[in-house]
C-alpha cells in the first residue's frame, strides 16, 4: 500500500470512529437530571477553563468554558458525587442529590497544588503509580499547557528548557533542523546517550540521522519532529539508570516518555481547533567580509570593487544582505516575503460512558532561510479507549504523520552559502558570484535534496484487573517508518558543469529507508495491604524489542530531460542495498512495600539479553533500590511554612548495548572487475570482540520535593552521581590485520555528576494579577574517568583542528587550545613577520553545557489577558570558531587582517595556527519564547458559538545576550547555538551554521 | 493468613513463576534473539572451496580498491607528480610533504596497503593450510602471491616502516621488498606450472623492482630481461559500476576538482606554470594536461587538470601541441601496476650509464623514450645520463604509481629530488621534508605488541 493509501485509510478510520461515537453518545441519552455550575480559582476567584467535571461511576462528564461554567447532562437521579480536575489544581469533590428533570447547581473553588504527591506517573510497571511512592526524579510537564500558551512548532522545541538536566544541543536554525537530547550529559563514549522515546508505552525511533548525507552535507532531521505537539497531553522525563533500571539494557541515557491526548469519557464531544502564522528573520549580525585593495588589484578584473580605488582601500562586503538571493526577504529575492511558517490544527475530543476518543488532523510548514529550504508536515492521531467493564480496558492510539523536509547544503559543504559568504573576499570576483568564495546562491540553491517521510505509530494497550488487587497490562505496538529521500540534479546548462561530471549530465539519487520497531510489553502488578499499615506492591514483567532498518538506493546518471527523472529514465543505473536488525529480551521483578503510604522502599532487579551483545557473553542483570519518604505525613512534621515534603534516594543500573552485529569478525561482500566483467568479492569488514556486552550506568539519586507557603512554592531537587562502567570505547583495528575501522571493547568509565533544581511558584495571586513562575535549574560535570585497559592515551578530534580530546580526568570532548610562543611578559614572539605555534595544548573547557537555567513567566491579567515568557540559559561551555580562523588564516578577509592599522603582532597571531584565540566561552541567555494571549471574554465567544477563543501574539529567539562575541563585526556566528557537524556526538564548531531565526507568530485557538 | 492473603501470595508467586517461564521458554526459543546480518559472513565460515575465487577476486578487487587510492594519487600528492586543488588543511600539508603518524591520511595509506596485502597473504595461508587440492600448480595460489609481492612493494614504497599481521617487528622498507622477493619466488613456479604466462611476467618485473631497490642489480637485470617486450600487466577498473571506478576520475573531474600537475612536470617546466596558454609547450604525448588551468576545491591552487599518461589504458599518443586531443581520465580507465617499459627501465637502471640490454645500451634506451616524447637525443653519459633516465622514467611513469618509490630511491642513493622549497601556493609556506608515510597511530593503538 502506497503512503497515500494508507494515509486516506488512516483518515477513513478516524472519521468514520468518529462518527460512531457521537452516535452512540445521542443514543445513550436518557431522561435523568443534570448539574450545572462554575469552576473558579479558590483565592483569585477567576473562572477555570478546561476543567473536567464528571459525576463519579455514571459516565457522564463535561468541560468548563471560558467563563468557568460547566454542564452535565443526563445524570442518573439520586445521591451523585461530582469531581472536578484540572492539571496544577488539587482535585475536589462534591455530593449532589440529582432530581429528575432537573438541574442541581454546585460550584467549585479548586486550589493551586505546587507538589501532586497523588499524581499518578508513568514508571514501566501495570498500574498505577502515585509519585509520593517512587524514589527517584521524575520530571514531567503539561504539555498541553504550553501549546496553549505558546505555539510550539515542533516537539523538540517544547523540550527546550522546559525539564532540569535535559540539555537540547542545537545544531541551527533551518527549517527541519534536528537537535540532539541529552539528560544529564553524555553517560557514554562511545555508546548510545540519547535518550530512548516512548509513546503512549511504544518505543519510537529517535536518531533523525539517517541517511540524505545528513551531518556532513546536510543538517539531520529530528526524528520526534513527526509528532504534532498539539496532540501532546504530557512529558514524562526519567533521566538516568536509577530511574530507568526497568527499562533495561538500552535506557542508561534516560527515559522520555511522550503521553499523547486521551479522551474524557461522558464529556461528549469537544473540537479545538487552532491555526498560527509566522514571519521569521535573521535578526542577528551576517557575515561581513573585508579586502584590503593592492596596487594590482585596483586594474585587475578579479577585483571589481577595487578598480578605481586607491591602493590600500578597504573594501567591505555583506554577502547575506547584497546579494538578492542569499536569504528569503532580501530585497530582490525569488522570496521577498522572508521565511514563514504556519500551522492548522483540529481536533475533536470526547467519550461517553464506556469509552472516549481523540481524533486530530494537522498540517504545518515552515520556509527555511535559504530558498531551498522547507519542513512540512501533515498528520494526524486517533486514540480510542473502551471500558466494557471495571476489569477491562482497551486502548488504541494510532498516530500517523508525512513529512517533507528540502534540506540546502549546509555549513559543512563547500558549495553552500553560508560558507561561501564567510569565506569570500569583499567584492572579488570569483567564478560564480562577486563576494562568494565558490559557490554563490544562485548555484547553491540549485542543490534539491528532499527527505519524505511517512511514519505511523499504532499501539494497542489492554488493562485487565480481574481483581482489585491484580492489574496486568499488555502493550503490543510498531513504529513504522518510511523514509525516501531524492537527491536531483537537472542537466547542467552552463558548461560549467558546477556540480561535477558525473551530475553534468542529469543525476538523481534515491534513498528509501524502511525502519520498524516492534513493542511487546507484559507487566502484571500484585498490590497487597498486609496489614493497616503495610502494603506490598509486587510487579514483574517481560519486555521484547526488535527494530530493524534497511536502505534502497538507486541511481541514475544521464537524464533525457530534467522532467524524465525516473531512476530507470537514466543512461546508468545501479542500486544497493543495506540492513540492520537487533532484538533485545529483557524482564524484571520488583517489590515496593509501603508503610503508610509515607513511606516506600523498593527494589527490582531486570536481566536483559540483546542481539548485539557477543557470542561469549549472554545475559546482563540491573538492580535498583529506592526509598521514599514523606515526610511530612508524619505527626512530629509540624513546620509552618512547610506543606509536604518528600524525601527521596535512589540507586540503580540501566544499559547501553553495542550496536547491532558490532560484536562479530566478519567478510562483507563487494564487487571487482576482471577484464570486462564485474565479479564478486569477499573483503575483511568488522573486526568484532565476542566478549562485547552492554556498557552498564549506574547511578546514585539523591533529593526532595516540598510545597511551602500554602502550596504556593513548591521545590523539587535532586543530586545525582552517574558512573558508566564496561564503557564501550572504540579501539582501531590493527591496520596490519587487514582490518580498517575500530572495534568496541568494554574497559572505560565515564561519569556525570550535577543537581537539579525545579522551582514553581506563584509570587504574585490576586485576580487583577497573577504571576506563575517556574525555575528549572541544573548543573553537570562530565568526566571521563578512565581508559580501563585500553591502549588509549587520548582521542584529539575536531574540525579544521584537534581542538578536541577525550583525555582521563576532564570533560569528554573538551577543548584544548595551542598558543603562540611568548616572551617572559606574555607578548608573542615575532619572527620574520610570523609567529610559532607552541605544540603543547592546554585545558580550556568543556564543549557542553555545565549550567542551565530555564525560567517560565506567566503573567495572568484581570481574566483575559495572558503574558508568557522563556527564559533559557546555558553556560560554562566554550565553542571553538573554526570559521574565524580559517578566514583569517587562509581566506584573510577579516577587519583585523585587512586594516592598515591593525598591530601586526596581532594579525601574526590570528594568521597561525593557534587556536587560542578563537576558543570562547559560549554561555548565553535566549529570550525563547514570550506570548500575549487575550481570552475572548465569555460573552462574546457564546456569540461566536464557541466556547473559549484565545488569540496568540507570540515571538521566539527575540532577544540574545552571549559571551560568544567578537571584536571584528560578521566574524563569526553570531549565535553560540550552532554546530558544524550535525550528526557529531562530542564535535562542536562554529563554521557558518545558519543562527536561531527570530519568528514572530499570530495564532487563533478556540474550542466549541 | 486470610484466604484473600493466600490468593495474593500465591498470585505473586505465580506471576514471578509465569515471568521466568515465559523468559526463558522465550530465550529458548530458536531465533528469538537471533537477527539477520545479510551484508556479513562470519569469518570462521571461509575455510570453504567454494569460497576460493570470490577470495581471489579479494586480492585482486582489494588491491585495485588501494591502488588509485589512496596510493597513486595520496602517493603523487607526495611528490613532484601533482599539486592538490583540495581545501582541507591536512590534504594541504600533504602535498606539502608534512605529516604526522596521527594523521587520517597516514592511516589511510597504511591500512588499505594492508587489507591488500594481508588479502592475499591470508590466502596463501587458506590454500596452503588445506584449501588448494593441487598447492603446486594452483592458479589461485599463484595469483595470490603476484598480489601479495606486489603489496608488499607498495608497502615498501609508500610507507616509512611497517608491521604484518600484528606482529611485534617494525619492519623497515627494505625488509618488506625482501618479503616481495619471497612471494614471488614462490608463486614464479607455481604460475608456469598452472600456465599464466602473465603471472610470470607479472612477478618478473615485480622482482625486478623489489631487487632494484634492494641494490641487487644483477638480480634485477636478470628478471628484467625475462619480461617479453609488449608486457603490461593492469589495474582494472570498470565503469559500468561504481564500486570499481578509477577515483582519480572524479579527483579530476569531480565537483570541486582537487588535482592538478606539479610545475615539475607541466609542459616548459616551472616558470610557465601559472601561464594560462600553454598549448605550444604541449608536444610530450606522455605528459599532457589541459593548455589552461582553473582553481578547484580550494579556489585558490591553479590546476591543469592532466590527461591520461602511458601507463592508462586509455592513452592515445596526441598531444595539444599538434591540435590533438589527449583522452582523458575516465572511471573506467585502466592503470599499469608493472610493464616491458618498466621492466626496462628498471633494466638500465640496474645496470647503470655504461649498461647494455635487450634494447641496446643506455644511452640508446635513453633516446628512444626521449623521442617517444618527441625530444631529440642527446650524448651524456656517467651521473648526466643517469638523471637524464630518471627523469624520462617519471614521464612514461607519470602518475602510474612508480614516483614516490622513486624518489625514495633515488634518495637512498644520495639524490634527493622531491619537491622542495617554496609550493606554489605562496600562503602556504615552504614544503617540509617527509619521504613516507609513518606508521599510523591506529596501528599503535590497536596492536598490543608494538609500542611508540
Amino acid at each position: 500500500m502506497g503512503r497515500l493509501h494508507v494515509g486516506t485509510a488512516a483518515c477513513r478510520i478516524a472519521l468514520a470512529a468518529l462518527a460512531l461515537c457521537t452516535t452512540a453518545e445521542l443514543v445513550a441519552a436518557q431522561q435523568a437530571g443534570s448539574v450545572r455550575g462554575q469552576v473558579v480559582d479558590a483565592v483569585t476567584s477567576r473562572p477555570l477553563v478546561g476543567a473536567q467535571v464528571f459525576a463519579v461511576g455514571t459516565g457522564r462528564g463535561g468541560l468548563s468554558n471560558a467563563s468557568g461554567q460547566y454542564l452535565i447532562l443526563n445524570v442518573p437521579v439520586g445521591m451523585q458525587t461530582i469531581r472536578v480536575e484540572l492539571l496544577g489544581y488539587g482535585a475536589m469533590e462534591q455530593q449532589v442529590n440529582i432530581a429528575g428533570g432537573q438541574v442541581a447547581e454546585v460550584d467549585f473553588r479548586l486550589s493551586q497544588q505546587a507538589l501532586r504527591l497523588d499524581a499518578i506517573v508513568v514508571t514501566g510497571t501495570a498500574g498505577e503509580t502515585q509519585r509520593r511512592s517512587i524514589g527517584n526524579s521524575v520530571t514531567s510537564f503539561d504539555a498541553a499547557a504550553v501549546t496553549e500558551a505558546v505555539p510550539v512548532p515542533s516537539l523538540q522545541e517544547m523540550l527546550q528548557g522546559r525539564a532540569p538536566g535535559l540539555t537540547l544541543i542545537s545544531n541551527g536554525g533551518g527549517a527541519g533542523d534536528g537537535s540532539q537530547i541529552r539528560l544529564r550529559g553524555a553517560g557514554s563514549l562511545e555508546g548510545r546517550f540519547e535518550p530512548v522515546v516512548y509513546v503512549d508505552g511504544v518505543r519510537i525511533e529517535s536518531d533523525g540521522a539517517q541517511g540524505g548525507m545528513c551531518g556532513s552535507v546536510t543538517h539531520c532531521t529530528s526524528a520526534l519532529d513527526y509528532l504534532n505537539p498539539n496532540d501532546v497531553e504530557s512529558v514524562e522525563i526519567i533521566k538516568g539508570p536509577a530511574a530507568s533500571t526497568l527499562y533495561g539494557a538500552e535506557a542508561a541515557g534516560g527515559v522520555i516518555q511522550i503521553i499523547t491526548k486521551r479522551g474524557r469519557p461522558g464529556t461528549g464531544v469537544q473540537w479545538s481547533a487552532a491555526i498560527d502564522m509566522g514571519r521569521s528573520d535573521w535578526n542577528l549580525a551576517t557575515p561581513v567580509t573585508y579586502w584590503q585593495c593592492t596596487a594590482s588589484n585596483t586594474t585587475s578584473s578579479s577585483f571589481p570593487g577595487c578598480n578605481g580605488v586607491a591602493p590600500g582601500t578597504v573594501l567591505t562586503y555583506q554577502p547575506m544582505d547584497e546579494n538578492a538571493n542569499a536569504m528569503r526577504g532580501n530585497t530582490g529575492s525569488d522570496d521577498s516575503n522572508g521565511p514563514g511558517q504556519y500551522s492548522a490544527n483540529l481536533s475533536a475530543r470526547g467519550g461517553g460512558e464506556a469509552f472516549s476518543y481523540f481524533v486530530s488532523a494537522e498540517r504545518s510548514e515552515e520556509q527555511g532561510i535559504f530558498l531551498n529550504n522547507f519542513s512540512r508536515r501533515n498528520g494526524g492521531r486517533a486514540n480510542f479507549s473502551f471500558t466494557p467493564t471495571d476489569e477491562l480496558d482497551f486502548t488504541v492510539n494510532f498516530g500517523y504523520a508525512r513529512t517533507h523536509v528540502r534540506a540546502p547544503l549546509s555549513n559543512n559543504s563547500s558549495n553552500s552559502v553560508l560558507r561561501n559568504a564567510y569565506r569570500g573576499r569583499a567584492n572579488a570576483a570569483y567564478q560564480y558570484e562577486v563576494g562568494y568564495r565558490n559557490f554563490g546562491p544562485t548555484l547553491a540553491n540549485e542543490w534539491d535534496l528532499q527527505t519524505r517521510s511517512e511514519r505511523y505509530t499504532v499501539g494497542a494497550t489492554v488493562n485487565y484487573r480481574p481483581f482489585s488487587w491484580l492489574h496486568n497490562r499488555l502493550v503490543m505496538g510498531l513504529d513504522n517508518q518510511n523514509r525516501e529521500i531524492t537527491d536531483f540534479t537537472g542537466i547542467d546548462q552552463t558548461g560549467l558543469r558546477p556540480w561535477g561530471t558525473t551530475r553534468s549530465a542529469g543525476y538523481v539519487d534515491i534513498e528509501i529507508r524502511p525502519l520498524h520497531n516492534w513493542t511487546l510489553d507484559y507487566a502484571s502488578t500484585v498490590s497487597t495491604d498486609v496489614n493497616e499499615n503495610i502494603s506490598s506492591s509486587f510487579s514483574a514483567g517481560v519486555q521484547l524489542l526488535n527494530r530493524n532498518s534497511e536502505r534502497f538506493d538507486v541511481t541514475g546518471e544521464g537524464l533525457v530531460a530534467n522532467t524524465l527523472n525516473l531512476v530507470s529514465s537514466a543512461a546508468v543505473n545501479r542500486g544497493g542495498q543495506g540492513f540492520s536488525e537487533q532484538t533485545s529480551l529483557g524482564f524484571y521483578v520488583q517489590e515496593q512495600v509501603g508503610w503508610k503510604n509515607r513511606l516506600f522502599a523498593t527494589a527490582a532487579v531486570r536481566i536483559d539479553d540483546n542481539s548485539a551483545f557477543g557470542k561469549d557473553f549472554s545475559l546482563v542483570a540491573y538492580p535498583k533500590a529506592q526509598l521514599s519518604y514523606v515526610i511530612s505525613d508524619e505527626e512530629f512534621f509540624d513546620f509552618d511554612v512547610v506543606d509536604q515534603l518528600k524525601l527521596r534516594a535512589a540507586w540503580g543500573q540501566a544499559g547501553n548495548p553495542p550496536d547491532p552485529f558490532v560484536a562479530d569478525r566478519t567478510y562483507t561482500a563487494g564487487a571487482t572487475s576482471t577484464g570486462d566483467a564485474i565479479v564478486n568479492l569477499l573483503r575483511p569488514s568488522s573486526y568484532g570482540n565476542p566478549d562485547l556486552k552492554a556498557e552498564t550506568g549506574s547511578e546514585l539519586e539523591l533529593g526532595f520535593e516540598s510545597s511551602l507557603l500554602g502550596d504556593r512554592l513548591g521545590i523539587d531537587f535532586t543530586y545525582y552521581n552517574q558512573k558508566t562502567r564496561d564503557a564501550l570505547i572504540a579501539v582501531p583495528d590493527p591496520p596490519s590485520s587487514g582490518y580498517s575501522g575500530e572495534h568496541f571493547v568494554n574497559v572505560g568509565e565515564v561519569s556525570s555528576v550535577g543537581f537539579e533544581l525545579l522551582l514553581t511558584g506563584t509570587p504574585l495571586y490576586t485576580r487583577a494579577l497573577q504571576w506563575d513562575a517556574i525555575v528549572a535549574f541544573s548543573t553537570n560535570k562530565g568526566e571521563l574517568v578512565s581508559w580501563g585497559s585500553a591502549p588509549l592515551t587520548e582521542i584529539e578530534f575536531g574540525s579544521f583542528a584537534t581542538v578536541q580530546r577525550h583525555i582521563p580526568g576532564y570533560p569528554m570532548g573538551g577543548f584544548w587550545s595551542t598558543d603562540v610562543v611568548r616572551d617572559a611578559s606574555g607578548a608573542p614572539i615575532l619572527d620574520g613577520g610570523s609567529v610559532t605555534v607552541e605544540t603543547e595544548k592546554e585545558y580550556v573547557g568543556p564543549s557542553n553545557p555545565t549550567r542551565e537555567i530555564g525560567l517560565t513567566n506567566t503573567f495572568t491579567v484581570f481574566d483575559n489577558f495572558r503574558v508568557f515568557a522563556n527564559l533559557d540559559y546555558k553556560g560554562g561551555h566554550y565553542q571553538w570558531c573554526a570559521i574565524c580562523s580559517v578566514r583569517s588564516r587562509i581566506d584573510r578577509n577579516t577587519q583585523l587582517v585587512n586594516d592598515p592599522s591593525s598591530d601586526p603582532v596581532e594579525v601574526a597571531v590570528v594568521s597561525s595556527l593557534q587556536t587560542k584565540t578563537w576558543i570562547k566561552p559560549a554561555d548565553f541567555i535566549k529570550l525563547r519564547e514570550v506570548s500575549v494571549s487575550y481570552r475572548l471574554p465569555a460573552s462574546l465567544s457564546e456569540s461566536m458559538r464557541v466556547d473559549d477563543a484565545t488569540l496568540t501574539l507570540a515571538g521566539r529567539n527575540l532577544w540574545m545576550w552571549t559571551r560568544y562575541e567578537f571584536d571584528q563585526e560578521g566574524l563569526g556566528s553570531p549565535d553560540p547555538e550552532v554546530n558544524f557537524d550535525s550528526a557529531s556526538r562530542f564535535g562542536r564548531t562554529d563554521y557558518a551554521s545558519i543562527p536561531m531565526l527570530r519568528t514572530f507568530a499570530l495564532g487563533l485557538r478556540f474550542s466549541f | 493468613m486470610t484466604s484473600i492473603q493466600s490468593a495474593r501470595r500465591a498470585a505473586k508467586v505465580a506471576l514471578l513463576g509465569a515471568v521466568a517461564v515465559g523468559v526463558v521458554a522465550c530465550s529458548t526459543v530458536d531465533g528469538i534473539l537471533d537477527v539477520e546480518n545479510p551484508a556479513q559472513i562470519d569469518e570462521s565460515q571461509l575455510n570453504d572451496a567454494a569460497l576460493v575465487q570470490v577470495l581471489v577476486n579479494g586480492v585482486i578487487g582489494d588491491f585495485q580498491d588501494m591502488y588509485s587510492d589512496p596510493f597513486v594519487w595520496r602517493g603523487s600528492m607526495f611528490t613532484d607528480e601533482q599539486v592538490t586543488g583540495i581545501n582541507w588543511e591536512q590534504t594541504a600539508r600533504l602535498n606539502q610533504r608534512i605529516i604526522q603518524y596521527d594523521e587520517g591520511d597516514a592511516d589511510l595509506m597504511f591500512s588499505a596497503i594492508s587489507r591488500a596485502r594481508a588479502q592475499a597473504d591470508t590466502l596463501i595461508g587458506r590454500l596452503l593450510g588445506g584449501l588448494s587440492e593441487s598447492p603446486t600448480d594452483d592458479e589461485s595460489l599463484a595469483i595470490a602471491y603476484a598480489y601479495a609481492g606486489y603489496s608488499y612493494i607498495i608497502l615498501a614504497d609508500a610507507m616509512c616502516e611497517a608491521t604484518v599481521n600484528v606482529g611485534a617487528t617494525i619492519h623497515p622498507p627494505l625488509d618488506l621488498y625482501g618479503f616481495a622477493v619471497d612471494r614471488f619466488n614462490a608463486g614464479r613456479p607455481i604460475a608456469t606450472a598452472a600456465g599464466r604466462t602473465d603471472l610470470v611476467n607479472l612477478m618478473n618485473v615485480g622482482l625486478s623492482r623489489a631487487y632494484l631497490n634492494l641494490g641487487q642489480a644483477s638480480n634485477a637485470m636478470s628478471a628484467a630481461e625475462l619480461v617479453p617486450e609488449g608486457f603490461y600487466y593492469w589495474v582494472e577498473y570498470n565503469e559500468s559500476d561504481n564500486r570499481t571506478y578509477n577515483v582519480l576520475e572524479s579527483r579530476i573531474n569531480g565537483a570541486n576538482h582537487s588535482l592538478g600537475v606539479h610545475p615539475a612536470f607541466v609542459a616548459g617546466g616551472p616558470a610557465d606554470f601559472g601561464t594560462q596558454d600553454l598549448e605550444a609547450e604541449l608536444t610530450d604525448p606522455r605528459v599532457q594536461h589541459e593548455p589552461r588551468w582553473a582553481t578547484g576545491h580550494n579556489a585558490l591552487t591553479p590546476l591543469y587538470k592532466p590527461k591520461s599518461g602511458l601507463m592508462y589504458s586509455n592513452f592515445n599518443g596526441e598531444t595539444f601541441a599538434t591540435g590533438g586531443e589527449p583522452a582523458v581520465y575516465e572511471r573506467g580507465t585502466d592503470i599499469a601496476m608493472s610493464s616491458y617499459l618498466e621492466a626496462m627501465h628498471n633494466y638500465y637502471e640496474a645496470a647503470g650509464p655504461a649498461g647494455t640490454g635487450p634494447l641496446g645500451t643506455t644511452l640508446e634506451f635513453v633516446n628512444a623514450r626521449r623521442a617517444a616524447g618527441n625530444q631529440g637525443a642527446v650524448t651524456l653519459s656517467g651521473d648526466d645520463l643517469m638523471d637524464e633516465l630518471r627523469w624520462q622514467r617519471g614521464k612514461d611513469l607519470f602518475m602510474g604509481g612508480y614516483r614516490l618509490g622513486d624518489l625514495r630511491r633515488w634518495l637512498r642513493a644520495g639524490d634527493d629530488l622531491f619537491p622542495s622549497g617554496q609550493h606554489v601556493n605562496e600562503q602556504w609556506g615552504n614544503y617540509g621534508n617527509a619521504t613516507c608515510f609513518p606508521l599510523p597511530k591506529e596501528e599503535y593503538e590497536g596492536n598490543p605488541n608494538i609500542s611508540r
